[in-house]
């Protein structure tokens, strides 16, 4: 069975330090096949394409094991646009959006240029969600309506107060998948419970969180053989149609 | 010698036991916690049930032979009356702590029966739970702002500012002695900077136990082990600290 961590951020600075051997041990501990890696805060912010350049170079010397995602600021306009263009075409494979650190609303029209950037390429878009005014369930759900072609990761999953709204807003939009990190197991099973296991993908957000431990909860909750989708196979599948 | 610092007790609970404890002490059991501080669930939804709330919560903690402690909930608005109330709890429930949900309730902590409130619980050493980590009432801050005006009070943040709100609330704990904070809501790195900035001597854990079925108490109390505390630091987190802010026996 294909494992595969989402939310990985093998920074260097604050709460984010994780090199890219200890990440490697920590994968093989916890049976863990491939991660999609992206960049730490600051590179989510201000610096992306020293960021994106990061995961990428760290994926080309691992590429059996390590997916490059990378994220631009729409704050940069057509620089933004141009940032993402170059970094698709150098191998990211996802594009992560973090509203609360990049200084805007979710569904803000100022996100038009860089999604539409991608033209029809149904490249995967993973958003951080949580923070209350920047990044709610249903902000991205007005926002995956507005680009249904574009399969939207609710980073998450609201986490910690949106846990209310996760369902409905998903359901709302069926191109909206649910991640796991910080939802917590006992959280995140109703979630998947009630909206279907086909809509979920696993990511520990290590290192803020322990990789290993993360798998190991989620498992005990959720049985790998009754949910193999949402330990891989299905963000492999949206990483794969997203590199046609 | 585990004490849980956030417990409820919920509809669900409610609905199925009514006020006898025994399948939640078999769950605590399990994680050899011995003892629990048990909040409200209905009247921090619903401003009728506030009095029925805090007397099954007390029925509860009675039967659990001393094992679960009781915190009274009210709603500040209510003036007088919430301030009839608390003294009722304390004098006549038993309640040994306060809490309030302001995102869940409806009232901000600017309020001024919540200084009235704040003073009534020093009167009595009870610590003062807050849920937080929710704008725009719930803030860590904002609960800093009135351990300020209260300094003989003690008050908790019963989930240390959530993901989000974390580094505002080492900030907060650090700036205010009579402020607390409760591991329950952030993830492991922003646990690890609570232990490495703070004074440990005011940090307690909790599972927010009891709104549902659901049991957060593995996740959370793994977490708690995955930092690899010192034992000593460990036995004040679980142990020593909350026995000390309740005045429990062995404190």
């Amino acid at each position: 069975m294909l494992t595969i961590d989402c939310t990985i951020t093998p920074g260097n600075e604050r709460e984010t330090v994780l090199a890219i051997d200890d990440l490697l041990r920590q994968m093989d501990r916890a049976q863990v096949d491939r991660a999609v890696i992206q960049p730490q805060d600051r590179c989510l912010a201000v610096a992306n394409a020293e960021g994106n350049r990061r995961m990428l170079e760290m994926a080309r010397a691992h590429p059996d094991r390590l997916v490059p995602a990378c994220s631009v600021n729409p704050w940069y306009g057509r620089a933004a646009a141009e940032e993402l263009l170059r970094a698709v075409a150098d191998g990211a494979r996802m594009l992560v959006l973090a509203p609360a650190l990049q200084g805007y609303i979710l569904g803000d029209e100022l996100l038009n240029p860089v999604l539409d950037a991608l033209g029809g390429r149904p490249m995967p878009v993973y958003v951080h969600t949580g923070p209350h005014l920047q990044s709610a369930p249903w902000q991205l759900a007005l926002l995956a309506e507005r680009y249904p072609h574009l399969p939207f990761i609710m980073g998450h999953s609201g986490a910690t107060d949106f846990w209310t709204d996760v369902v409905p807003a998903a359901r709302a939009a069926p191109n909206i998948y649910l991640e796991s990190s910080f939802a917590r197991p006992f959280t995140f099973a109703r979630h998947l419970q009630a909206l279907g296991a086909e809509r979920g993908i696993m990511g520990s957000a290590a290192p803020r969180n322990d990789l290993k431990f993360e798998w190991e909860q989620m498992r005990a909750v959720l049985k790998p053989d009754a949910y193999s989708g949402f330990y891989g196979a299905t963000l492999a599948g949206l990483l794969e149609r997203g590199a046609l | 010698m585990i004490v849980d610092m956030h417990t409820h007790w919920g509809a669900a609970w409610a609905d199925q036991d009514q006020t006898d404890p025994s399948q939640g002490l078999k769950i605590f059991d399990s994680y050899d916690i011995t003892h629990a501080i048990l909040m409200a669930s209905l009247a921090l939804s619903d401003n009728a049930e506030i009095a029925r709330d805090n007397d099954r919560v007390a029925e509860v903690c009675r039967r659990s032979g001393g094992r679960m402690i009781p915190c009274l909930t009210v709603h500040p608005c209510h003036g007088v009356r919430a301030v009839e109330e608390a003294r009722r709890c304390i004098k006549t429930l038993g309640a040994r702590g306060m809490k309030f949900h302001p995102w869940l309730q409806g009232f901000s902590v600017m309020d001024k029966t919540m200084d009235e409130l704040a003073e009534l619980a020093a009167e009595h050493n009870l610590p003062v739970f807050f849920h937080d980590g929710t704008p725009c009432y719930s803030m860590p801050s904002q609960i800093a702002g009135l351990a300020r005006r209260h300094p003989r009070t003690i008050f908790v943040l019963g989930h240390a500012g959530l993901l989000e709100l974390w580094r505002e609330g080492i900030e907060a704990v650090r700036r205010h002695t009579n402020l607390w904070a409760c591991m329950c809501g952030p993830h492991l790195a922003a646990q690890k900077e609570y232990f490495r900035c703070c004074d440990h001597q005011r940090l307690v854990w909790g599972s927010d136990y009891g709104f549902g079925f659901a049991d957060p108490i593995s996740y959370r109390l793994g977490l708690l082990q995955a930092l690899k505390l010192p034992d000593h630091v460990m036995e004040c987190v679980l142990d020593k600290n909350p026995r000390r802010l309740l005045r429990l026996a062995g404190a």
